[in-house]
């Protein structure tokens, strides 16, 4: 069996429908133990909920940014980097064409660099913060190292397959298995706050507006 | 002397200018770059070297029409017209036009699909599947 082939076809599947059917079960599976609690739906507030993600999707737009400047910058970087890269990379245009007739843009070549090594640079970043700053040192766990050192692995390799650095056809097989490693981890680890990060902020926003009638950290 | 020595070298001329003519217009150089910058404007990978001889060997069976293809007038179906073989970027423009797909999209379509699936029956010595297997920096 070709190993490319292996990765690209079939392990491609598992990975995406893993992903896919774990993202759905973890939100369903949120949203039916929200209603044991009888508390939490009355709380919901549309208003505060939607105010508390704005505030949170704007850059600086919630007081725990403007306290760390440096870390708000690179996190909006890493982030904006994470979710764009993987979309409209030219390379991935061409891949999403051949699987599924679907065309879109691609990102120039020199941007798409400069944030790859963005956000490989952010990675080592947190994997340094998480490992000196003392407050965060106290609550980080291996899962909080080794999930950054998989999207590091999965965008490295990638930089380096894409510059042909080093042995192609390795990287490229190595860059692709760890993206389906990063891929099925999102539902079932804290990369998890992908999925639950909207509900997250709209509930303490609502629990802040409405319940305690404060403003919202 | 002078004269029969130049008008020699002129017929000469005439003779091989023809002769290499009439080779390139009955089949393709051996190896050749697919690079169409006059389509793609700048290129955004490396171009590709291309061998027209071991496709031709290794598609024998399946005929020339794999690549070489032509809509047929009263059907519309893509056939193969002996004689009558271009060069895909003479119908295969930078973007889908009329149901015919790009250009890229095209080489993509016959160079990787055909490769995967020859790997999928088994052929493990088929050509390039990956990007760099082809667009090489080097």
């Amino acid at each position: 069996m070709d190993i490319y082939e292996l990765v690209r076809g079939p392990f491609a599947w598992v990975a995406l429908i893993l992903f896919i059917v774990g993202s759905l079960y973890r939100i369903a599976a949120m949203l039916i133990s929200g209603k044991k609690e009888p508390s939490l739906y009355p709380a919901t507030s549309l208003k505060d909920g939607l105010r508390s993600i704005l505030h949170g999707l704007m850059p600086f737009g919630s007081t725990y940014m403007r306290r760390q400047p440096l870390f708000t910058v690179v996190t909006i970087g890493f982030h904006l980097g994470v979710i764009i890269l993987p979309l409209f990379l030219l390379a991935h245009t061409v891949l999403w064409y051949e699987s599924w007739q679907i065309l879109w843009w691609s990102l120039p070549d020199l941007l798409a660099d400069i944030v790859a090594v963005w956000v490989m640079l952010a990675c080592v970043y947190f994997l340094v913060r998480r490992s000196t700053v003392p407050e965060v040192k106290q609550v980080t766990r291996p899962t909080d190292i080794l999930l950054p050192a998989i999207v590091l692995l999965t965008f490295l390799t990638g930089f380096l397959a894409y510059h042909q650095w080093g042995p192609y056809r390795p990287m490229l097989i190595l860059h692709i298995l760890a993206g389906e490693i990063l891929l099925v981890t999102i539902p079932f680890s804290k990369l998890g706050h992908m999925l639950f990060i909207m509900f997250s902020r709209a509930y303490m926003g609502a629990e802040f507006g409405k319940v305690l009638k404060a403003r919202e950290w | 002397m002078r004269i029969k020595v130049l008008t020699l070298t002129i017929v000469l001329g005439f003779v091989s200018a023809g002769a290499v003519g009439w080779r390139a217009s009955m089949a393709q150089e051996a190896d050749y770059i697919l690079a169409h910058a006059d389509v793609f404007g700048k290129l955004r990978r490396p171009q590709v070297g291309f061998s027209h001889e071991s496709h031709a060997k290794s598609l024998e069976k399946r005929g020339c029409g794999v690549c070489h293809h032509t809509p047929d007038d009263a059907t519309g179906r893509l056939v193969y017209v002996e004689g009558e073989e271009t060069g895909c970027k003479e119908c295969h423009e930078f973007q889908e036009e009329a149901g015919i797909p790009a250009l890229r999209e095209a080489f993509h379509g016959n160079c990787t699909t055909c490769h995967r699936n020859q790997i999928k029956s088994g052929n493990l010595e088929s050509g390039p599947t990956t990007c760099g297997g082809c667009h090489r920096r080097s």
